[in-house]
């Protein structure tokens, strides 16, 4: 038994022990897991308010019937969390690939070598929980200490902290993560000589393309029969239609980035757009889920203009929703930064993994200008098209929807055109503004320094 | 099949040579990479550039081919000094008068090797479609045209590094650099580049600088230099090595 427990301990030593791109990845995923923390913990406590309560300035905190979706709201944040936690660990994923074989040349079996990825992922996420606590807990109380006995709220500093469930989170998020570091080795197999993987990357699937096609049906079809004898149905049909569109903008923006590089790939004479689009045909998961994530960004983004715009053409002076929307669209651009940093992750890793390539076409005369413009395309061709579609699918599903409420919210509603258009342009901008902040790794990873091989 | 030891080998530094680095002095921290290295290379002619790990032989080429800009002296191509030009211009030049091929890892893993290969000509302006035929054409001529739609990740090492040969020479180069050709090779697949480098130098007259620490690959250069600690210790052909001062003086008489 004692040999097991050193066994163990050796092993979270060497999870815990690494190079510095390992240390960089388990910062990375630390500071999502941080990050995700406390985007869970103020949902937490944002339900512990009890009632209708006047201390609070603003009406969503206030009313009862609306904090549940404030909380929703807060834990909708964790999806492009999870993504960039998702991109930062594959962050040198080849180089602790071959660290992990050199354990099994030094005797490691391979269900230790996956305990070591699993103990690895899960103690970076457990940090990340911790900090986010401790800072939570800190910005808190720095807060609540400001607050006198009658002073009126902004943010819920006065209720009693939900330990139980704010515990729970900080626990199961090291788990999950942990289990998930583990079953992402499932395809490699890691010998003692290097390691190799069972399959080719499979090719991403197209069926995800069909439900951008059937969620907005749905949603009309649902719109249609809302007035109608069957409106309970029609509703449903309506709501599953919006969650198959976002599903579908989450899940085929691989698949469409794969098919439009091949197609690009097959006409163009631009060195630029030719390396792009084949890295997008060969790779075109590598991004899309960070892309993915500003996109679903973009559909919430482009929904909510047109709710506003309905809402402050009937009621315009109503503060209550005019400062509702502003919320709303707050947590929307916080989302997006979070996806943006995810993208970054994403880029600079593509490069790094391919930088003796890089290196070598600017050996060969390649001007490093030619590659800037391609990473940038790489980001932009599946990025451009996939905004003006989930834009146009959020404003048509609400266009829809407030169509099936039978209040002629068809005809009333105008075309929140200058909104959509900042969608778009913010979207593209935090895209191109990853892009951006990712130059400095291509620069790096192509010195002549890369080039050696003794 | 082409042979090493050729019986035309130049013994001497080629006077006014068609690349010519003069005194290079390269520094990385308070490591001395080149220590005062000149070497001059003719049309035509086959180099080797040996030594042990860290002498600075793949430092010498960076700088001949201008990926480095020397601390100290000169390199002149064609008699033009090309280490004082810009980065841009030194870009265009590798791409058309120089042909480069490393050890591995050269070729663009998403792109197929016949647009691996076309990139050179893309980059200078030509059409997809000419540059796309051009490329099958090199491809054809190194015996591996059958390849041209596949990936590098599709291919041997050995097929590999003659896709990458034929990128080299698609733009008829007038310098070959290669830097450890054939050390990632088996001997057949590495005879075989060699055969192609051997046989380029010969018939288009285009010359070949190769870093290598191998002496049965150094066996087939017309020339071979030896550097130590970032000097250049011993230069000579088939019939043996001499001190570099030897022969500078032999040439002299």
């Amino acid at each position: 038994m004692s040999a097991r427990i050193e066994a163990f301990g050796s092993l979270l030593r060497l999870a815990a022990a690494g190079s510095r791109s390992d240390r960089v990845r388990v910062g990375l995923v630390a500071l999502g897991a941080a990050v995700g923390t406390v985007f869970s913990l103020a949902a937490f406590v944002v339900l512990t308010i009890q009632g209708h309560d006047e201390r609070y300035t603003n009406n969503l905190l206030q009313e009862p019937g609306l904090r549940p979706g404030v909380a929703f709201g807060c834990w909708l944040l964790l999806i492009p969390v999870l993504v960039f936690i998702g991109m930062c660990t594959r962050v040198c994923a080849e180089r602790r690939e071959r660290r992990y074989a050199t354990f099994r040349l030094a005797g490691a079996t391979p269900s230790q070598v996956r305990l070591i990825a699993a103990a690895e992922t899960g103690l970076a996420t457990l940090l990340g929980a911790v900090v986010g606590l401790g800072g939570f807990l800190a910005v808190r109380a720095v807060l609540a200490a400001r607050v006198g006995d009658e002073d009126r709220l902004t943010l819920p500093v006065g209720e009693p902290f939900p330990w139980g469930p704010a515990l729970f989170f900080c626990l199961l998020m090291p788990v999950v993560a942990g289990v998930a570091g583990a079953l992402a080795l499932r395809g490699v197999v890691v010998g003692p000589l290097g390691v190799a993987r069972r399959h080719r990357r499979p090719r991403p699937a197209s069926w995800p393309a069909l439900l951008l096609l059937g969620g907005p049906i749905a949603v009309v079809i649902g719109d249609r029969l809302a007035d109608g004898a069957i409106g309970g149905s029609g509703r449903v049909l309506l709501v599953l239609g919006v969650a198959a569109t976002c599903v579908g903008l989450l899940l085929a923006s691989a698949w469409l980035a794969a098919v439009g590089g091949r197609l690009v790939a097959r006409v163009t004479g631009r060195p630029a757009l030719l390396i792009a689009a084949r890295r997008l045909e060969a790779d075109p998961g590598g991004q899309s889920w960070a892309i993915s994530s500003v996109v679903v960004c973009a559909f919430f983004a482009s929904a909510t203009a047109v709710f506003k715009a309905d809402t402050l053409a009937t009621q315009p002076d109503d503060q209550f929703y005019a400062r509702s929307f502003e919320l709303v669209n707050l947590g929307i651009l916080v989302a997006v930064i979070v996806a943006a940093a995810g993208l970054l992750v994403g880029i600079a890793e593509s490069i790094l993994e391919r930088r003796r390539s890089l290196a070598a076409l600017v050996a060969t005369g390649t001007p490093i200008g030619t590659l800037r413009r391609a990473v940038l395309l790489q980001g932009l061709l599946p990025l451009v098209p996939a905004m003006l579609l989930a834009t146009a699918l959020g404003a048509g599903c609400v266009f829809a929807l407030l169509g099936s409420t039978g209040d002629d919210g068809m005809t009333r509603t105008p075309l929140p055109l200058a909104d959509l258009t900042l969608v778009v342009a913010v979207g593209i901008a935090a895209s191109l503004a990853a892009t951006a902040l990712s130059l400095p790794f291509l620069h790096r990873g192509v010195r002549p320094s890369e080039l050696r091989f003794e | 099949m082409i042979a090493p030891a050729m019986s035309q080998a130049r013994f001497a530094d080629p006077v006014g040579g068609l690349l010519e680095g003069r005194d290079l002095v390269q520094a990385f921290g308070a490591t001395h990479a080149l220590r005062g290295v000149s070497l001059a290379v003719a049309p035509g002619e086959v180099v080797a550039i040996t030594g042990p790990s860290g002498s600075g032989k793949s430092t010498l080429l960076h700088c001949l081919c201008g990926i480095l800009t020397p601390d100290g002296g000169e390199v002149s191509y064609a008699g033009e000094r090309i280490d004082a030009r810009s980065d841009a211009h030194r870009s265009i030049l590798r791409r058309t008068a120089f042909g480069i091929l490393f050890q591995f890892g050269q070729l663009v893993p998403e792109l197929t090797a016949v647009e691996n290969v076309a990139l050179p000509l893309l980059l200078g302006g030509r059409r997809r479609g000419a540059a796309l035929a051009a490329a099958g054409d090199a491809l054809d001529r190194l015996g591996v045209g059958e390849l041209a739609p596949k990936r590098p990740g599709e291919m041997s090492g050995g097929q590999g590094q003659r896709v990458a040969l034929a990128r080299a020479l698609v733009t008829s180069p007038r310098v070959l650099f290669a830097d450890e050709p054939t050390g990632a090779l088996d001997s057949l697949a590495g005879e075989q580049v060699l055969a192609g480098l051997v046989r380029l130098s010969r018939d288009e007259g285009t010359a070949v600088l190769m870093v290598t620490h191998d002496a049965a690959v150094a066996a087939y250069a017309d020339r071979e230099v030896v550097m130590r600690d970032g000097e250049l210790v011993e230069t000579g052909g088939p019939n043996g090595l001499v001190p570099v001062g030897a022969a500078l003086t032999g040439a002299r008489a």
